[in-house]
């Protein structure tokens, strides 16, 4: 069984992972060297921007695993409606 | 046709686009993830910074610092074997003392007093968001060199 600190840290992960892989295919699509490029290495570059959008998909569905761990610890101290604190023991 | 790294790919492209290493800066990136250390480099790489050198792992670090002595290293601190970032930092600091060492992790409060109080140059907390944030703090390290 893992950690809330070890769920935190994976979704953390995936988090970065998402946000590094927007900003490098931003990047790639942006450069306005890229229309002047031969068209065999634009069919590459774009490969590679295709490629990088479909891993968000894994990376998003990681991300929503490491959410769903992390609500057990959340919902067993804090009510999942009221949010109140369930036990006395913890106020 | 010239043969530059774009994109992360080995191009073949007419001469007049090919890309010149804008900086003689020798940088490494030490990562575990292997999908964010290849976006650093081929950030990197677009960026016109061809001179990298990659890690995933403390020991391999430590010895890829100690041989190439790069001008910046981007640090994660959780690694891929029992050496994480802050040992690599202890270790690389006396190895090789002109590099500056850029520490990456979510947990800036945890590790950022420590970090620089161990010699870190700066510290990139993750998630990372923007292309600046790798960009600029490259070209203040080089404005200062």
């Amino acid at each position: 069984m893992s950690t809330l600190k070890e769920e935190f840290h994976a979704l953390g992960n995936w988090h970065n992972k998402i946000s590094m892989g927007s900003i490098v295919t931003r990047e790639m699509l942006a450069d306005p060297n890229l229309i002047k490029l031969p068209h065999e290495e634009l069919k590459k570059i774009i490969a590679k921007a295709v490629k990088t959008m479909g891993q968000f998909e894994q990376f998003i569905s990681g991300a929503d695993k490491a959410a769903e761990k992390i609500k057990p610890f959340v919902y067993e101290k804090l009510g999942r409606d009221t949010e109140i604190p369930q036990r006395r023991d913890i106020l | 046709m010239v043969e530059v790294i774009r994109q992360g790919a080995i191009c073949k492209v007419p001469e007049q686009l090919g890309e010149k290493n804008m900086s003689g800066l020798k940088i490494c990136i030490v990562e575990d993830e292997d999908f964010v250390r290849e976006s650093v480099v081929q950030l990197l790489n677009m960026k016109g910074y061809n001179h990298i050198l990659e890690a995933s792992r403390g020991q391999e670090a430590i010895a890829m610092i100690e041989k190439e002595k790069p001008d910046i290293v981007f640090l994660d601190i959780r690694l891929a074997d029992n050496i994480n970032g802050i040992e690599v930092l202890k270790k690389s600091r006396g190895i090789s003392p002109n590099t500056k060492f850029v520490m990456m992790s979510a947990y800036q409060d945890e590790f950022g007093k420590q970090t620089k109080e161990l010699g870190a140059y700066g510290f990139l907390k993750k998630p990372i968001t923007k292309v600046d944030s790798f960009i600029n703090i490259i070209k203040e390290i080089s404005d200062k060199k």
